[in-house]
């Protein structure tokens, strides 16, 4: 019997229980595909019968990697794309979920796979810049629609403070992963702790929104992938993350007009101030990952040399860090908030 | 013997890789690791030789910036709190360390100062939290804070030249 036939059965056997009026369950096409730095993905595709009508969607399994730099709940995020069903939103349909690792090892999720791609550098190497502009605004747009969703729906938590909470979260990592105790980076948390704004609302925070989280063609924004980080909090969050300098639109709609057109479809104006801290916030969930890249590999549960020299990113993101606290005063108070 | 130095031993690995094994890989796996390895490599020869002026220079500024922190603030009514402090950072003056080998680092003398380098920064840490604990709005405090907020951008910024992100300044 060879790997995929094995493979394939204990897929079978998640479906089974995922989908029970389905009968005579099939995959075709079964093969491996990438899912990114922190993930093992297959896409095949699904036949079955159920309430006598034939029935069939193209799937993608997407299965947690050993000694990935994301430490996620797929149980979570199965449950967020559940609860996004029929919000409207363009997510993935969420077919099952496998949180015991019986069919990789490792918790697996199957999601319904949507047409388009999410090739972040050809996104990026646009020549034109039509094209990516233009998927830059729908961005704007389905982001606000992302934060004007009902939080409750997903099923996350939301404690007395989360704003504080996901700084702390993010603090824990970093002093989990650190090699060295990096007082630059200490104090820059106990800063944000500090000078965390009061959200004016609280939403479905997707956590990694960005160029390559992102299905499109040539008709614009297919799905929004990757929702391991989704959390409630402050909104912002997102934009921020969005226009961070490594994969940041820029070039093709600069900050300033997506945040425009964010408002506009909001239906409400944001704090020019409160987008700054979540850019400095932005900057300090990176050098998070990249301590924690670089420690997957130095301590041996990661041989992906693409991590080796993450902790090299860091440098850059506190220089940011420090260039945005100083640009502004921050102890007066924000009159846009 | 010094010919050929790292940096040319470096350059010249990542170009063979480069040039003579990149190409005989398919797209996949294996040649997005190769990517990353030889991406490595082209840092590490802009960079190899200059982690012994970083190591000192930092050490000398955490020395300063910190004896100046803890002088100022044993000054203070707040000074007990910090000597513990003091005595560590004049340990670290001495040379009372007790294990100078550090993983990675093969010359004696730049492993010492490697983990006097790590001493002081746990130690600038612990000062750092010290300090936040006490009255912000207390002038002396805040004093201290910004010496130490000054210190920061300059580890950053020389950390930003260690790593290759900017040049070496003369």
């Amino acid at each position: 019997m060879s790997d995929n036939q094995t493979l394939e059965e204990r897929i079978l056997n998640v479906l089974q229980t995922a989908l029970p009026n389905a009968i005579n369950i099939r995959l075709t096409g079964l093969q491996r595909t990438f899912g990114g730095n922190a993930r093992q993905a297959w896409s095949f595709d699904l036949v079955w019968q159920e309430n006598s009508e034939a029935r069939e969607m193209p799937c993608i399994l997407l299965s947690q990697m050993p000694g990935s730099h994301v430490d996620s709940d797929i149980e979570m995020e199965y449950g967020v794309l559940n609860g996004l069903t029929g919000s409207g939103l363009c997510t993935p349909a969420a077919i099952a979920l496998d949180a015991d690792g019986t069919i990789t090892g490792g918790a697996a999720i199957i999601l319904e796979r949507l047409e388009g791609k999410a090739d972040v550098v050809a996104f990026l190497k646009d020549a034109t810049g039509g094209s990516s502009r233009d998927i830059t605004g729908q961005l704007a747009a389905i982001t606000a629609g992302l934060h004007k969703v009902s939080w409750e729906v997903t099923g996350l938590k939301c404690g007395d403070n989360p704003v504080l909470a996901q700084i702390k979260e993010w603090e824990n990592i970093f002093i989990q992963h650190r090699q060295e105790p990096n007082p630059p980076m200490a104090y820059l948390f106990r800063w944000m702790k500090k000078n965390a704004p009061e959200p004016t609302r609280l939403s479905l925070v997707h956590g990694d929104l960005r160029p390559g989280n992102f299905l499109y063609d040539s008709e614009g924004i297919t799905a929004l992938l990757d929702w391991e980080m989704a959390h409630v909090g402050d909104p912002l969050e997102d934009v921020a993350w969005i226009y961070r300098a490594l994969w940041s639109p820029e070039k093709f709609l600069p900050l300033d007009e997506f945040v425009s057109l964010y408002e506009q479809n909001l239906g409400q104006r944001v704090s020019r101030r409160t987008l700054k801290f979540y850019q400095i916030f932005s900057e300090m969930k990176f050098a998070a990952l990249s301590v924690t890249a670089s420690y997957s590999v130095a301590s041996g549960e990661s041989a992906n040399m693409r991590h080796a020299d993450r902790a090299a990113k860091v440098p850059e993101c506190l220089r940011i860090c420090f260039e945005l606290i100083d640009s502004e005063d921050w102890e007066v108070p924000d009159v846009a908030a | 013997m010094l010919q050929p130095n790292p940096g040319k031993l470096l350059r010249s690995l990542a170009a063979s890789l480069t040039d003579a094994v990149l190409p005989e890989l398919e797209k996949g796996n294996g040649y997005r690791q190769l990517k990353a390895a030889i991406h490595l490599l082209k840092r590490l020869q802009r960079t190899w030789d200059l982690y012994n002026d970083k190591v000192h220079s930092d050490n000398t500024d955490f020395l300063e910036t910190c004896g100046s922190v803890i002088e100022i603030i044993s000054g203070t009514d707040y000074g007990q709190k910090f000597s513990d402090l003091q005595l560590q950072l004049k340990e670290v003056r001495t040379g009372a360390i007790d294990d100078a080998s550090v993983d990675g680092i093969n010359d004696p003398e730049l492993a010492r100062a490697t983990r006097t380098n790590l001493d002081l920064q746990a130690l600038t840490c612990e000062l750092e939290q010290r300090l936040a604990e006490l009255p912000g709005d207390d002038p002396v405090v805040a004093k201290c804070c910004a010496l130490l907020s000054k210190l920061y951008r300059r580890l950053v910024l020389r950390d930003s030249v260690y790593i290759g992100d900017k040049p070496v300044v003369e």
